[in-house]
């Protein structure tokens, strides 16, 4: 790449600067100091890799104006580029690249960054481009330095200076190793952990030391403390003394108060509270008696109240047989109410037993009722035979007379149905024979043949009548056809006249032709005519012979038709009605048919169930009389119905049943009276032994029997006894509980009186312990005790006082050799 | 016999004599903090021992060099131990390596609850509860350089659940447990279970990570017996800081930026994860791609970590990045090598370096001359096998500073 012009819009100094023609060899920029030659080369550094923050900062706004950029012309490989780039959208704006080729088309900046070949700018500065400073560092070194410089600039490595490399390696090693130890990090790393050695080993000697000192320390600890217990021991004596005189005149009141007390000490040493026990003593003493007296008129109470009770010991010692007597009560309202039921029951029995011998006895035909009596159960027993047979038979003539109403209800039905097809047919006028309804149906379905055929011939002699007329008209030719018929045959004379006579006629060469064509044309027409009207006329012959055909047959129906008419009764309707109403007819009689000869077949079935019904009731006319001649025997009017008599014979099983029951009931109630008296017996015998018996209560009203008196008494009495059994009873738990009650204040009575006892005991026992013989001479003795005790308290007093003088600094034995 | 439910607490490798090291560089915030999280990890120890009321703490050794870690580790000590003979609570300890029986400093009393087991034998003692024993504790402290015979370690005859304590073991791989019914291990910062039946032996592992290689959360374990003789371990996280090593993979199309909004989004997880921690993190960079080319010491790394500290590290608790690594080889298209450029040429002499182990680097000419007869000259002398180490070094080195790509424009 080369660069062959630069424009200027704006950058630092420079405006609207142009520089063109510049060498493809060398091209020298030079001038005097800031002449803006530096500002030159960064703009161009600026187009080609953008305007950096730095650079903006140094050379943008433009001084002069303009706007901030400008171009560069350049050729690369052969082609001309124009590559412009423009920084004023912002601060951090590296500027917009716009190239342009030779052909005048325009783009971005990728044919600049081809041109560039992939060189970054610092490569671009390191290899390709020097700056001022880069040349004033030459300028103020010395030869070997700028040596250096030279070998620096043109050493560039691509992005990175192989001299920076070379020259940072050396610094860094200089720095770890160099020939003076303060300015060798490794050498004052070893001085380092040479000093830090040194001061653990100092430590390590300082800890043992800290050991040593430690245990001279403890020593030294033990000392003290064995001075201290010297020291302590030195002031501990010398307060002691202290203490002993100022306890002097103490400890002589102690010692006068002493010798006082041992005047004392050959009496009887009672103790300090003698007086105020006896007088316990004495008040326990009246308190246990008030509260016995008080129990024992509790218990006389008691005992009064028990005698007030009044308890009836007999009654008491039988409560249980009360008791037992009393769960009968129920049970003897029950053989009351029993004995009531069992008599009521007993009557309507014998009433009703009454009535339904009677009863039997109008149905059985004899006049007295006490003549029933005297027949048994085997005379009944001997009819029964007879009157099953009576009874089967009157079942047998049952059943054959449902037998034959069945079969002769059945007979009638299929008559029925058979006459009903009769009578169907005869309505409309149809045979009632089978043979006579197919012939007719037969000759109907003839009669309607001939009709339709009839039919038929007229309809097609209608067709040819029509057909014969247009076969005439076509005779005719029509009116158009003749026109051009008749204008061929004039056109066409007309050019053979004009041929032939006519010279020099205007058809010129072709005049014989085409007058030739018209005479063609008029004998065609003629030809056409004829063989129209001929055919026609072949056409109409035909259709008159069909015609006359067709008449003839017509004619030969016609005929057909009368003969059948003639021979049909036909009377109105039409021939189809009438057929199908025969042919229904003649299907009803084929349905008819089989019922026929089920109607025959139930006809002797029926004359067969009633000659057995004949023979039924020949069997029960014999067993009626077999009946009648037994009834005579027994005395029983004949003419008694078997069934009638069969509803007898069982109500005369009831008769008897009737009379066991009146019996048993009866003997019911005899056994029920016994029992009731036995129970009454045993209430009025306990009633006296215990001498509870309650008097007899008349009633007022009207007149009991004996028996009800006595019965009401005894309820009553058992209830007295139950009452009275139930007070007594509650008085004697009340006697138990003023028992247990006055048991228990007699033992709190004895406890108090014990207890009263044991405190004389033993205030006689404080008496003679003290050598007293009554309770005064004891009380003198406390007296002197008391004296006794006063002077024994100021002892204590002065014993105290001497203890607080002394503390806890000595025992008081210590004092006494001392005083 | 009935067994009774239990709970230990059991701990290791305090090693307070050593303070947080291994990087090139301590941030000044975080300087007290290197020193303080041993003692900090340890007293986190006691606390859990007492928030779980246990029934006895076990240490299986190192706890301190009483001679490098000084008075205060020892009163520290002590003081820890009274208060847990305040709370009654027993302290069984087994010497390891660095803190042998005889070391304590004589001066420093110990609490009447703290049994330090002998030398040489296993020692047996029962840990009672109201007078009743509970449990059969047995013990054995190391002889440094020898590890403890477990010979005299066996379960309990009466049924007594048994704890083994012991920095190390001489028993074979997956028979640690085998002698007791759980074998309280110390020796290794590593947590692990090396045997799980019939015995569990447990490492519980150093309370707190000392450098970039003891990664991940650290702690003690708590260990719960139930009734019928379950045995369950809890880890108990006690770490002041907490190292890391996270493996970030890029692409060929990865640049700069997007590696550190990669190395962002991955923090931003961390602190989820290792919530309330001080976290200190290695970036290894692994995958493709030319940026694995300039990331070394002095490159682009040092302008990563300065972000990523400036970004991460000033918030409490904070995310401090060590180190950005990258192992991998260099990653140049196959043209930069045969291409005649000075990029080339260097490409080519370290193939010829790398494949031609005879020639020799001649190194020492880089050394000032005043210190070839010195100290410094093992600084010029490499060994065959940190020569591979040296060449992929400066090649990367060179690639880095010759390619003069951009880094980093956020």
């Amino acid at each position: 790449m080369k660069i062959t012009e630069i424009h200027i819009d704006g950058f630092g100094v420079w405006h609207d600067l142009k520089l063109g023609g510049l060498s493809p060899q060398l091209t020298a920029f030079y001038g005097p100091n800031e002449a803006g030659t530096t500002t030159l080369m960064q703009f161009m550094r600026g187009v080609l890799y953008g305007v950096s923050p730095k650079r903006r900062g140094r050379y943008l706004p433009p001084l002069n104006g303009g706007r901030p950029g400008g171009s560069l012309r350049i050729v690369e490989e052969g082609q001309s580029l124009h590559v412009t780039r423009i920084a004023d959208r912002g601060h951090d704006d590296l500027g917009l690249v716009t190239v342009v080729d030779e052909t005048g088309h325009a783009s971005g900046d990728r044919l600049l960054r081809d041109a560039l070949a992939g060189v970054d700018e610092k490569t671009y500065e390191n290899v390709f481009a020097l700056g001022l400073g880069e040349i004033q560092q030459l300028a103020t070194l010395s030869d070997t330095q700028a040596a250096e410089w030279l070998y620096r600039l043109t050493s560039g490595l691509d992005r990175v200076s192989l001299y920076d490399v070379i020259q940072g390696l050396r610094t860094t090693r200089k720095n770890l190793l160099s020939g003076r130890e303060q300015d060798s990090l490794i050498a004052q790393l070893l001085t380092r952990r040479e000093v830090l050695r040194g001061e653990i080993s100092q430590l390590s000697q300082q800890n043992r030391r800290w050991s040593q000192l430690a245990i001279r320390i403890e020593e030294l600890d033990a000392e003290i403390l064995a001075q201290e217990a010297k020291v302590a021991e030195h002031e501990r004596r010398a307060r002691t003394i202290e203490i002993a005189v100022s306890l002097k005149e103490n400890w002589r009141r102690r010692a006068k108060l002493t010798s006082q007390l041992q005047q004392f000490s050959a009496t009887f040493q009672l103790p300090d509270d003698a007086g105020a026990r006896l007088d316990a003593l004495n008040r326990k003493v009246e308190e246990h008696q008030r509260e016995a007296d008080i129990l024992e008129g509790q218990r006389r109470q008691l005992r009064e109240e028990t005698e007030r009770l009044g308890i009836n010991e007999l009654l008491v010692q039988n409560a249980a047989r009360i008791d037992a007597l009393g769960e009968q009560r129920d049970w003897l309202i029950s053989l009351d109410r029993q004995i009531d039921d069992l008599d009521t029951e007993a009557k309507d029995i014998h009433k009703r037993f009454a009535n339904e011998q009677e009863r039997l006895a109008s149905l059985l035909g004899i006049t007295k009722s006490e003549h029933l009596k005297q027949f048994t159960s085997a005379e009944f027993e001997n009819l029964e035979p007879l009157l099953e047979d009576i009874q089967s038979a009157q079942k047998k003539v049952d059943s054959a007379s449902k037998e034959v109403d069945a079969l002769t209800e059945n007979e009638r039905s299929l008559k029925v149905r058979i006459d009903s097809a009769i009578v169907g047919g005869e309505s409309h006028g149809l045979p009632m024979d089978l043979q006579e309804a197919s012939d007719l149906v037969a000759q109907l379905r003839r009669r309607l043949q001939v009709e339709q055929r009839l039919e038929q011939a007229r309809s097609h002699e209608i067709d040819l009548e029509h057909q014969s007329h247009e076969l005439l008209e076509d005779q005719v030719m029509p009116l158009w056809l003749f026109g051009w018929t008749l204008a061929a045959v004039v056109l066409g004379s007309l050019l053979v006249g004009l041929w032939l006579w006519v010279p020099n006629n205007p058809l010129g060469d072709f005049g014989s032709i085409i007058a030739l064509g018209g005479l063609g044309a008029t004998v065609f027409m003629f030809i056409f005519k004829f063989f129209t009207e001929d055919a026609a006329a072949d056409k109409l012959d035909a259709c008159q012979r069909q015609m006359e055909s067709l008449t003839r047959q017509r004619e030969e129906a016609e005929k057909d038709k009368e003969v059948l008419d003639a021979e049909l009764p036909l009377t109105d309707g039409s021939v189809v009605l009438r057929l199908q109403a025969a042919e229904k007819h003649l299907a009803e009689l084929e349905n008819v048919l089989p019922v026929e000869a089920q109607r025959k077949r139930a006809g002797h079935e029926v004359s067969t169930a009633q000659s057995r019904l004949e023979q039924a009731r020949a069997q029960f006319e014999k067993a009626a009389a077999a009946w009648r001649t037994k009834l005579v025997g027994l005395g029983i009017s004949e003419k008694l119905d078997p069934l009638r008599f069969a509803a007898v014979a069982e109500r005369f099983a009831a008769l008897g049943d009737l009379e066991d029951r009146v019996t048993l009931r009866r003997e019911e109630i005899v056994a029920r009276q016994r029992e009731h008296a036995a129970v009454t017996r045993r209430i009025h015998d306990l009633a006296l032994e215990v001498g509870c018996v309650l008097a007899h209560k008349k009633p007022e009203s009207a007149k009991p029997t004996e028996q009800a008196v006595q019965l009401a008494s005894a309820i009553d009495q058992l209830e007295h006894l139950v009452a009275e059994r139930r007070k007594q009873l509650a008085d004697v738990e009340r006697r138990v509980q003023l028992f247990e009650r006055a048991k228990e204040l007699r033992a709190q009575e004895g406890e108090h009186r014990r207890t009263v006892a044991l405190l004389r005991r033993r205030r006689e026992a404080l008496f003679h312990a003290a050598a007293c013989e009554d309770e005064v001479a004891y009380r003198r003795v406390i007296e002197e005790q008391q004296q006794a005790h006063k002077l024994r308290v100021q002892r204590e007093s002065v014993t105290r006082e001497i203890a607080a003088a002394i503390g806890t600094h000595a025992p008081e034995d210590t004092f006494a050799s001392l005083l | 016999m009935p067994q009774h439910p239990l709970r230990f607490v059991h701990a290791s490798d305090f090693h307070l004599e050593r303070p947080l090291g291994g990087v090139a560089e301590v941030p000044a915030g975080l300087r007290e903090l290197f020193l303080e999280a041993p003692f900090a990890a340890a007293r986190q120890v006691f606390e859990a021992a007492l928030a779980e009321n246990a029934d006895a703490l076990l240490l299986a050794g190192d706890l301190l060099n009483s001679e490098l870690a000084g008075p205060r580790a020892v009163v520290f000590l002590r003081d820890q131990f009274q208060r847990l003979a305040d709370h009654k609570i027993p302290v069984y300890w087994a010497c390891g390596e660095v803190d042998a029986p005889d070391t304590w400093p004589a001066c420093a009393k110990l609490p009447p609850n703290v049994h330090i087991f002998p030398v040489g034998r296993v020692e047996n003692i029962d840990l009672t509860r109201d007078g009743q024993p509970v449990a059969r504790i047995q013990g054995i402290s190391r002889t440094p350089g020898v590890a403890p015979d477990d010979r005299g370690f066996h379960r309990d005859a009466l049924g007594l659940f048994t704890v083994g304590v012991a920095y190390g073991t001489a028993a074979s791989a997956g028979a640690e447990g085998d002698r007791v019914d759980y074998m309280a291990l110390g020796g290794q910062h590593q947590r692990q279970t090396v045997d799980q039946s019939p015995g569990i032996a447990h490492y519980c592992g150093t309370p707190q990570g000392r450098d970039p290689d003891e990664t991940g959360p650290r702690g003690c374990t708590v260990i719960y017996v139930d009734d019928a003789g379950h045995v369950k371990t809890n880890f108990v996280a006690t770490d002041a800081l907490r190292w890391l090593t996270e493996e970030v993979e890029i692409t060929a199309g990865t640049d700069e930026d997007a590696l550190l909004q990669q190395i962002e989004e991955r923090i931003g997880k961390l602190q989820t994860k290792h919530h309330g921690s001080e976290l200190l993190v290695t970036w290894q960079i692994t995958g493709r791609g030319g940026v694995l080319n300039h990331i070394r010491t002095g490159g682009i790394s040092d302008k990563i970590v300065e972000v990523l500290r400036e970004r991460f590290a000033k918030v409490k608790p904070g995310v401090w990045t060590v180190a950005i690594e990258c192992d991998s080889p260099l990653d140049v298209p196959q043209e930069w090598v045969d291409e005649e450029t000075i990029m080339g040429d260097l490409l080519r002499d370290f193939r010829k370096l790398e494949e031609d182990p005879t020639i020799d680097l001649a190194l020492e000419e880089f050394l000032p001359a005043e210190f070839r007869e010195t100290q410094f000259a093992s600084v010029a002398t490499i060994t065959p096998e940190d020569r591979a180490q040296l060449l992929w070094a400066a090649s990367k080195l060179g690639v880095d500073l010759m390619d003069g790509e951009e880094v980093l424009t956020r």
